[in-house]
């Protein structure tokens, strides 16, 4: 039915010429009232949102969000008060805004937008879909749900002062994965496990550390071992290979997770190892292994940042400080262990686990020679937090209603992306409305006519349930994917349970795939099929595990190229290595980028917040980006 | 303004505001947890701002209105349960505006601003007026003027939005660097000043000269005056009636009359879109801008707004405009 609307929109649209500005008249209001809406995600956007649906006269309203509720998101998500800390966002939030308009009939699911409950056929209920979400993995399911549902989609996200708000159609504007997003920052396990370089390297080690000791336990537990690795390409070889190392967690057990015994583990012995892989430190600094009685006493000058009403978190720790507190969070998290048994979730709010990174990962930091930070910076870095406040989210919210209104009176044309700044752009503009829709990808993975793409691996060495797990979920998020060769129609993997799981350890080589292999990838629930142009190549050190590219030409050239930083979408995502967003430098937009740079030449002197980049990304993992771990 | 008493925060502050102490700093919000603010006319726009105020952790927010909440209220005014239309807007609002934030103080003033001595401004650091008549927003700034109180005055029409803002002297700090990857970022201090609202609108827009920097903009001063207008003559906002709309267009031609300004730029559509009451996706946004700038100029960081933002119902999208008299 939806979709029937959507295709008589399209028709009238297309004889639009002329724009007519939003009159909100009782004929549009009746429009309002009769729709039917949903809204997945009921965070900081979301809670705006739905007050702005219920006051503006939408009654019939669907809310999905997984989350529960925690005391960092009420400076903002204003629906919640200190009583509903833990409970189900969607479900409180649907109580708050029902007293707005009691004649409201609201829906609300606490649940996960991937769920399969969610098909097509349930977006296709609604005229229009809202998404206010904090990550990537379920804006690109909700894009591709949409594009199969044929109903109008209306991404949005915030960062800091910044926002934006666009507009998602098939076949009539960008989807949201037409443009190449620029990957999390992903380092190599054995920077992690052998040669830290920089802070984040240690905080990465510590969070590994941390699962490898008090963790559920991990099928891919052996992806965030924290000892030395004496197969690193640079090692120069293992001095004494025959030595059968004990896995730190078993080892953790045994000794009761003494804080002594961890710490001459973590930060002598194995740092002695280090040091025996001589290879590793022909060129790089070599670490200095701590002594426990030392490190204790070690009261060293940490220069401490320039302001006199720090918080307590922002004073950084003395190494005999780290120690002392790394000692302190041992016997909390041992504790907290002993009451669940499941295994303990690495959670930035909670105190030991928190206290534990930072003080791991400094002292980490030092014994590698790199600067060390507060708890409060290390916060930020470990836990991924984004800094989002009130007003960006009412800006992005009001401006996403506004633009429904005008996906249901037909005027998608006046629903060009607009983008919050923090500070006006040269023509003074502060909330910058783009001139047009912006034009699909024909070349997209997702919404073009035939999708496909290109990876290339080493078919000798990836296995089928590492390729079904790092490339279909991880990089093309797929949910539940099933595959098939194309010459054979042989299914290599089916989504049924255990169908075949036989495959599961043979190499892509093994089951019959060679350079130049085509394969179907296809998943039901999103009703999404893609081709993959299977390529074959050998992978260095720094390399990730695969590589891929929409177009096959792009993975040719040098490897120079692809491995450079400037290049993230060509690099893929690697369990063996962590991500990490960077701040909210990802986004900004230069509505007029000639006059700013024309600009920028005659000043030495340019305010900090400008970017120069153009957006390349939708603000994903915006908001509370609590989701992503690393 | 805000003197700088720098008392630390506490645990609870520090976890609650923890996101936007991220952003904007500690010293941010120490100045911001000892601003007063006050908030007059309880409308639609009013309550975004007192919602978004109260839960930055601002000192106080006092809400001033004498007017009873109607039942259109519910539109756009959320702080008001449905169940106390027809009470006094402030003090309906109360309840709600404090469950945002039990760390901020939130009280309700029932009198007419008009009956409000000069004195009584001087216990806030900012005033912000919501859809006040010109001459009540001319009388409050120069109040705010003479004591140094930062004024703003803002209005939500249909899609139109309008904010004026008035710091008189107003001096910050903004971060700055080279523009080179990896340059020190460095802070200097700026000073800004902002005429009075009764010389912006006295300027007289007969002059050739002043209109020439009128022609680039979308033509929101011009609907903000004809809106003035009508307020001025009806003593209430327009309705989407034929009347009012025709006594619209009768404003805006007497407005123009002598100006050498193009009609076309202030179509009659124009006045279809700001006369159907507040829509509360824009009050939304705009309440946010005034709620940052609020925060803006409590915290003395980064450049404020010239004296003029402007929601443009033609193309939905907000611009600063600097309206000065020469």
């Amino acid at each position: 039915m939806a979709s029937k609307d959507t295709e008589v929109i399209f028709k009238v649209n297309n004889n639009m010429t002329n724009t007519s500005p939003l009159i909100f008249n009782s004929e549009l209001k009746q429009v309002v009232n009769s729709s039917k809406v949903l809204v997945v995600g009921a965070g900081g956007i979301g809670c705006e949102l739905l007050k702005n649906l219920v006051l503006t006269g939408f009654e019939d309203i669907e809310v999905i969000d997984l989350d529960t509720i925690d005391v960092s998101n009420l400076n903002r998500q204003f629906l919640f008060q200190k009583k509903h800390v833990g409970k189900s966002k969607a479900e409180v939030a649907k109580q708050s805004v029902l007293q707005f308009n009691p004649n409201a009939k609201i829906i609300a699911h606490h649940a996960s937008v991937t769920s399969p409950d969610f098909g097509v056929g349930f977006i296709q209920k609604f005229n229009v879909v809202m998404n206010a979400l904090d990550n990537r993995v379920a804006r690109n399911h909700v894009n591709r749900l949409c594009l199969a549902a044929g109903v109008p989609l209306i991404e949005s996200g915030t960062s800091g002062y910044s926002g934006q708000v666009e507009l998602i159609v098939k076949k009539l504007t960008k989807c949201y994965e037409c443009d190449p997003k620029a990957n999390p920052k992903t380092f190599p396990g054995c920077t992690i496990r052998n040669t830290p370089s920089l802070l984040i390297h240690c905080i990465i080690w510590a969070k590994h550390l941390f699962n490898q000791l008090f963790g559920e336990h991990d099928p891919r537990e052996e992806d965030f071992d924290v000892s030395p690795d004496p197969t690193d390409a640079e090692s120069g070889g293992d001095p004494n290979p025959d030595v059968r190392r004990l896995s730190t967690r078993e080892w953790a057990k045994t000794v009761g997770y003494d804080p002594q015994q961890l710490f001459v583990k973590l930060f002598e012995d194995d740092i002695q190892y280090l040091l025996t892989l001589k290879g590793l430190w022909e060129d790089r600094r070599p670490p200095t292994p701590l002594k426990w009685n030392e490190a204790l006493e070690t009261v060293d000058n940490v220069l401490q940042p320039d302001n006199q009403n720090m918080l307590k978190d922002q004073k950084i720790w003395n190494l005999s400080e780290c120690v002392k507190m790394f000692q302190e969070s041992l016997s909390g998290l041992k504790k907290a262990l002993e009451e669940n048994n499941n295994g303990l979730d690495w959670d930035k709010d909670d105190k030991s686990s928190m206290d534990f990174v930072a003080s791991a990962a400094n002292i980490r930091a030092h014994i590698f020679g790199i600067p060390v930070k507060s708890r409060f910076d290390i916060k930020s870095m470990a836990g991924n937090i984004i800094p989002a406040i009130a007003t960006s989210n009412a800006v992005v919210a009001g401006l996403v209603v506004l633009n429904a209104i005008n996906v249901l009176r037909g005027k998608l044309d006046q629903c060009e992306s607009v983008y919050l700044r923090k500070a006006p752009n040269p023509r003074n503009i502060l909330i910058v409305r783009e001139k047009c829709l912006e034009q699909p990808n024909p070349k997209c993975c997702v919404c073009s006519e035939k999708p496909q793409v290109t990876i290339a691996t080493d078919l000798m060495k990836m296995k089928l349930k590492d390729f079904e797990s790092l490339v279909l979920k991880e990089k093309l998020n797929m949910i539940e994917p099933d595959v098939q060769r194309d010459s054979t129609g042989c299914v290599i993997i089916s989504s049924e349970e255990g169908e075949t799981d036989h495959n599961n350890d043979k190499t892509l080589k093994e089951l019959g795939i060679s350079d130049g292999t085509i394969l179907l990838a296809d998943d039901f629930v999103q009703n999404y099929q893609l081709k993959i142009i299977m390529a074959h190549r050998e992978l260095g050190r720094e390399d990730p595990p695969f590589f891929m590219a929409g177009d096959p030409s792009e993975l040719k050239p040098q490897k120079e190229e692809v491995k450079s930083d400037d290049h993230p979408e060509k690099n893929g995502d690697d369990t063996d290595e962590v991500n990490i967003i960077d701040d909210d430098d990802e986004l900004m937009i230069i509505e007029e980028e000639e006059e700013e740079s024309r600009k920028r030449k005659n000043e030495d002197i340019v305010p900090v917040p400008v970017k120069k980049r153009r957006t390349e990304e939708m603000p994903n993992n915006f908001e509370t980006n609590e989701t992503i771990h690393i | 303004m805000v003197e700088d008493t720098s008392t630390n925060l506490t645990e609870d502050e520090t976890e609650l505001y923890d996101r936007q102490i991220r952003l904007w700093g500690i010293e941010s919000q120490q100045r911001l947890r000892n601003a007063r603010v006050l908030v007059i006319g309880l409308d639609g726009l009013g309550a975004e701002i007192v919602k978004n105020l109260v839960l930055s952790g601002v000192k106080s927010v006092l809400m001033l209105d004498d007017k009873e909440s109607i039942p259109q209220d519910t539109s756009s005014q959320f702080l008001i349960p449905v169940d106390k239309v027809g009470q006094n807007r402030a003090e309906a609002s109360c309840q709600r505006a404090q469950n945002l934030n039990p760390l901020v103080s939130v009280q309700a003033d029932t009198h007419n601003v008009s009956e409000k001595s000069d004195d009584f401004f001087h216990d806030f650091e900012v005033v912000v007026s919501c859809s006040q008549d010109l001459a009540q927003n001319i009388r409050l700034d120069n109040i705010c003027r003479s004591r140094g109180i930062a004024f703003i005055a803002a209005g939500v029409y249909g899609t139109f939005g309008y904010i004026f803002y008035d710091y008189l002297e107003h001096t910050y700090s903004v971060e700055y660097s080279s523009g080179k990857k990896g340059a020190e970022v460095k802070t200097k201090i700026e000073t800004t000043s902002y005429p009075s609202m009764e010389s912006v609108f006295n300027i007289n827009l007969s002059d050739p000269e002043v209109i020439k920097s009128f022609i680039r903009p979308p033509p929101a001063f011009f609907i903000l005056k004809t809106l003035y207008k009508f307020r001025e003559e009806f003593k209430r906002d327009p309705t989407d009636s034929e009347e009012d709309f025709k006594a619209l267009l009768k404003y805006r031609d007497t407005l123009l009359d002598g100006v050498d300004y193009p009609k076309e730029n202030i179509p009659d559509v124009a006045f279809r879109c700001v006369a159907v009451g507040q829509l509360s996706p824009c009050c939304a946004i705009i309440g946010a801008v005034v709620s940052q700038e609020v925060i803006k100029v409590v915290s003395k960081k980064d450049e404020p707004h010239k004296n003029f933002f402007f929601f443009n119902p033609f193309n939905l999208s907000g611009f600063i405009q600097s309206i000065v008299p020469s």
